[in-house]
């Protein structure tokens, strides 16, 4: 059995002129609660997609539990459990229906589990589809995924539009898949006090390239946050290397940085702040420094304080 | 099992921190007694809603510091109170910490027996009954 | 598996229900409103299942596509531990049983109607389902058409309705040429084996045309490319329709000469003047008179018109084929019955019987055969051999080798004329007189018989020259003379003589006049009709005229040669700046700039349809434009270079 569930080797797409996803080679290793991570648009759902096979790559391979994207068994299908961007279902079938439909293609159903989570999410058997709330199709989905005891889930964005106690609830029902041992979870989220909670390992994708993937640990160990005072007014963008984000409010300047270096001290000294400080940095403010337009220097608040916009 | 852990993520502190510390500060106050049991990493991580490899890197940590001992098959107790640094080295630990208390209270302007007083106040809220014993 | 097929027909019964109906309604409005004909086989029937039913199975094509085709239901239904093309094979199952059951219903309905006795007045023969079968196997090649429709991913909004065209040619085809069930069943068969294999390949792969397998692929090519052809083709004849109504007429026009006999017996040359004037002159030239005129122009309506050629009979125009009326009945006309209600005549042609049935009864009320009429509810003796009748006229029919003279009023039938296998009758026409005097006449290929009142007057040889005659005037300007005008065609056509034979009614020859004809003149077709043609027509189709006809020989042949190859050499090079972000063999890319060379612009507009533009983006290492989905630059076989790092990756591996 292989070390990785997902594997991939510079994969790429392009719709038209545009690349989406940019030679990107990721290695999801077996039992891992996996989040990727990313602002809309920069990849995350068509690379979920071509790794279903439901999108072929412009250039490059993936492997999911063993198989070529562009190939997937239907055995190799039946041990993954999917669950796209939105929840979607057959919206005409009632609960009683669609497990009914489910059931037939997989022998391993678990009918316990099912109706376990789909009781959790106040659904009646009878209810239809499409008449029943956001939160209602998340859990349905991730009924119909986890009564298949998969191998692999995968889901694009599963906590989109759901309230807090129906993400709770989903949060819930991945830990309980981590019950069986050697299963993987592979996810994108945008909500990252969750992706703390259950995430051990995280990816992200800045504009359509991979630049991080890694356990969640080595992630908050490697980005760090330095406050530097200045006598004066702070100076402007200084060339530091790893710098990821930069605020400059009066005579401080708030510095976010990733894999310091001896190099990034050295720079950081010869800018002659009087006093440094390390600020607590939590995982989401880490990665939208990640993520952010880094030649921006000044918030929005700032910015509007400055033009003198709003008093 | 009665104590209640709380874990908020979204604050600086990494979630399995938050947990060893708090088991920590619960020892250090007499909340959790020596031989009381804790909760299974499986157990904890689906009552708190967290990946169990987070409630396992906790409690691997507290193992190692000797806080809690988890025996196979039969569940995760308290150590009884085992001091491990020499006094010296308790001295050096604590040390840069009554600095900061010190220097921080008087550049605020209390004085010295406010700054006493304070102490004695907040022990004595702690510890009821007397807190960990060394041996 | 079955899952699915459930699932889809759930999805779908919805149309079901809504176009069984319809079918029903329009069917039985047809049955309302002409409940005197044999409907089944009639035009009005006709276009409600040539229609109705491929209609009904392109919806069903569609929607059964359309309504997964969401991105997320697509998902949802796709990601399962079943190979796609079980799946797809689910939904064609149910597809199939939803069509059969849609249109096979309403249409059983009104079959079983039409068969049932007092319900419609005219005869029923089993062999009328036969058509009406080939219009629902139809459907089955419109709804695999549907399914490619709506599966394949159009590059440009007018290139997703392309595959349409290959289910309409195939309907056309098998309207216009099958002659049996089974040649329309081939026709539809063929179309299937491009179409289903095009859809299969659409429904596997999203839609997507590169990741398909190179035999689907040439599927798709040939199911869009047909459409290209037919819908180019329809525009270019739109265009030309419309340039004609504005530049006027731009087609080649022949103007013929012909000639005229008129009462008396005189012999006139007509021609047809530019602006579409007949103008009439004498045989020296000099024009006639008013008067003279008026004699003339009467002379048509007192003959009677053989056709020599064997298309003589009223299904003999073309050959009938499966969807023809003709080729299951006659109609001979209705006979008076009685106040508000008549007897139709028919003459079915698998039966080889004449029947009639009542127009208040609806019922069969007796018929005949060879011997005489017999009443109801007996059936009549088959005439031994297929019987022929006039397209205007029901008084005579013949068949091989006898013609009868049938009066339906009286309910006679008497043989006229008995001849030989060996010498077939050609056509037959009753003809009347001023003075009441009948003529009959039969044509065989080696005499005319002339007969009146039943008997036989006299006997003349069927005249044959070079080139063979086709239509013969038979006419009487005055007692004692008989005019036989052997002429070419029968549409004014170009010829190198007429023939005009006189005779007394003895049959002695009086008069022979061999009438050459001047050239005819052709005007030649404007210059746009050409270019829309050179535009329009596939180069290989110029090519295989010009190869097959050898007729145009010198500078005319070689400008024309010219111009097919250039047009196919011109369209190969407009290919060239299209293939570039395209391809990435140049197999492949000499292959498409034969298609387009053969096929002229609709393979371009066909490389256009199937072929995506990639991506491309400079290499840094030669400086030229490389496709991004190449591992290797074409150029200088550099690899890609993995996006440039910024110092902040974290890369780690547990």
């Amino acid at each position: 059995m292989s070390q990785y569930v997902i594997e991939t080797s510079r994969l790429t797409r392009y719709f038209g002129p545009k690349c989406a996803v940019d030679q990107l080679s990721l290695q999801v290793p077996r039992g891992s609660v996996f989040a990727l991570l990313g602002r809309n648009g920069s990849g995350k759902t068509t690379l979920i997609c071509m790794l279903m096979g439901l999108l072929w790559p412009t250039r490059g391979s993936a492997n999911v539990l063993g198989d070529d994207c562009r190939r997937i068994q239907p055995a190799t299908r039946g041990r993954i459990a999917y669950v796209a961007e939105g929840h979607p279902l057959i919206d005409w079938m009632r609960v009683s229906d669609l497990e009914a439909f489910q059931k037939s293609f997989y022998p391993n159903w678990d009918g316990g589990v099912f109706r376990t989570v789909v009781e959790q999410f106040d659904l009646a058997s009878n209810a239809r589809a499409s008449a029943i709330s956001r939160g209602q199709r998340a859990g349905l989905s991730l009924a119909i995924a986890l009564a298949t005891r998969p191998e692999l889930l995968v889901m694009d964005d599963p906590a989109m539009g759901l309230d807090p106690v129906a993400r709770r609830t989903l949060l819930e029902a991945m830990i309980l898949l981590t019950r069986d041992a050697g299963h993987t979870i592979f996810f994108s989220s945008h909500i990252l006090d969750d992706v703390e909670r259950v995430a051990d390992h995280v990816a992200i994708l800045d504009r359509s390239v991979l630049r991080v993937s890694c356990p969640v640990d080595t992630f908050r160990a490697r980005v760090n946050r330095l406050t530097l005072t200045f006598a004066g007014l702070a100076p402007p963008a200084p060339n530091i290397p790893g710098l990821l984000e930069v605020r400059r409010e009066g005579n401080e300047l708030r510095l976010t940085l990733a894999n310091s270096s001896a190099e990034t001290e050295r720079a950081i000294a010869s800018l002659g702040a009087i006093s440094m400080r390390e600020s607590v940095l939590t995982l989401e403010d880490a990665v939208i420094a990640y993520l952010g337009d880094r030649s921006r220097q000044v918030s929005l608040l700032e910015k509007t304080r400055e033009a003198g916009v709003i008093q | 099992m009665g104590f209640e852990f709380d874990v908020s993520p979204g604050s600086g502190n990494p979630i399995f921190k938050q947990i060893a510390d708090q088991v920590r500060l619960a020892v250090a106050t007499g909340r959790l007694k020596p031989g009381e049991q804790l909760p299974s990493v499986r157990a904890l991580a689906e009552r708190l809603v967290v990946n169990p490899n987070t409630i396992a890197k906790a409690y691997g940590e507290l193992s190692r510091e000797g806080i809690i001992d988890g025996q196979q098959g039969r569940g995760v107790f308290i150590t009884p109170p085992r001091q491990i640094y020499t006094k010296t080295e308790r001295l050096r630990r604590i040390s840069p910490l009554v600095d900061a208390l010190i220097n921080e209270g008087l550049s605020l302007g209390f004085s010295s027996n406010e700054l006493v007083e304070s102490l004695q106040q907040k022990l004595a809220k702690l510890t009821p009954g007397g807190g960990r014993k060394t041996l | 598996m079955k899952a699915i097929v459930f699932k889809e027909l759930r999805e779908n019964i919805v149309w079901a229900l809504l176009i069984l109906p319809v079918l029903g309604a329009l069917m039985a409005s047809v049955i309302y409103k002409s409940p005197n004909e044999t409907l089944l086989v009639g035009d009005m029937f006709h276009l409600v299942t040539a229609m109705g039913f491929p209609a009904a199975g392109f919806v069903f094509g569609l929607t059964q596509v359309l309504v997964d085709r969401r991105r997320g239901r697509w998902d949802f239904v796709t990601h399962r531990p079943i190979s796609r093309t079980r799946i797809f094979f689910a939904k064609v199952i149910a597809g199939v049983a939803l069509y059969a059951l849609t249109c096979g219903i309403p249409l059983a309905a009104a079959i079983g109607w039409i068969a049932s006795p007092g319900n419609v007045a005219a005869p029923f023969d089993w062999h009328m389902i036969l058509p009406r079968l080939a219009d629902l196997f139809s459907g089955l090649v419109w709804y695999v058409g549907g399914l490619l429709v709506a599966g394949r991913q159009a590059r440009w909004i007018g290139s997703r309705l392309m595959p349409a065209g290959l289910a309409f040619f195939a309907s056309i085809a098998a309207v216009g040429f099958a002659m049996n069930l089974w040649e329309a069943m081939a026709i539809f068969a063929g179309a299937i084996v491009i179409l289903l294999p095009a859809a299969w390949g659409a429904f596997i792969f999203g839609g997507e045309y590169e990741p398909q397998p190179l035999a689907v692929r040439l599927t798709q090519g040939i199911a869009v490319g047909l459409g290209v052809v037919i819908a180019l083709t329809f525009g270019v004849a739109l265009l030309g329709r419309m340039l004609d109504a504005t530049l006027g007429r731009g087609g080649s026009t022949y103007y013929f000469g012909d000639y005229e006999v008129d009462t008396n017996g005189r012999v006139a040359y007509s021609h047809f003047a530019r602006n579409g004037e007949q103008v009439l002159t004498d045989l020296q030239g000099h024009r006639l008179s008013e008067a003279e005129v008026l004699n003339f122009l009467n002379w048509r309506g007192y003959t009677a018109y053989l056709r020599l050629d064997g298309y003589g009979g009223a299904s003999s125009m073309t050959p009938a084929g499966l969807q023809s009326q003709e080729r299951y009945r006659l109609d001979l006309g209705q006979g008076w019955a009685g106040v508000g209600h008549q007897i139709n005549w028919s003459y079915l042609v698998n039966r080889r019987t004449i029947e009639g049935f009542d127009t208040r009864t609806r019922r069969y009320i007796g018929g005949t055969g060879p011997d005489g009429f017999v009443p109801a509810p007996a059936l009549p003796l088959a005439f031994p051999e297929p019987l022929e009748r006039k397209d205007w006229s029901t008084s005579i029919v013949w068949g091989r080798t006898t013609a009868y003279e049938l009066d339906l009023n009286d309910r006679k039938i008497a043989r006229l004329f008995v001849g030989t296998a060996q010498d077939p009758i050609l056509d037959a026409e009753k003809m009347y007189f001023s003075n009441s005097l009948r003529f009959d006449l039969v044509a065989t290929r080696s005499t005319v018989h002339v007969f009146t009142s039943g008997r036989e007057l006299f006997v003349v040889p069927l005249e044959r020259g070079y080139p063979q005659y086709q239509s013969l005037y038979v006419g009487r300007p005055g007692p004692g003379r008989v005019i036989f005008h052997y002429t070419g065609a029968y549409w004014p056509g170009p010829r190198e003589y007429d023939l005009i034979v006189e005779t007394d009614e003895h049959g002695n020859i009086l008069e022979r006049m061999e009438l050459p004809l001047p050239r005819t003149e052709i005007e030649k077709q404007a210059w746009w009709v050409s270019a829309l043609h050179i535009v329009g027509d596939p180069p290989a189709y110029g090519w295989m005229k010009l190869i097959a006809l050898q007729t145009a020989k010198g500078p005319r042949r070689t400008r024309a040669l010219a111009e097919w190859i250039g047009i196919g050499f011109v369209c190969a090079i407009v290919a060239i700046p299209l293939l570039r972000p395209r391809h990435q063999t140049r197999g492949t890319k000499i292959v498409w700039m034969l298609i387009a060379s053969l096929m002229g612009i609709s393979g371009v507009l066909l490389l256009l349809s199937l072929r995506q533009r990639v991506a491309t983006v400079r290499c840094p290492s030669c400086g030229k434009q490389r496709l991004v989905t190449r591992q290797t630059c074409e150029h200088c076989q550099a690899p890609f270079a993995e996006p440039a790092r910024q110092g902040i990756e974290i890369f780690e591996l547990v």
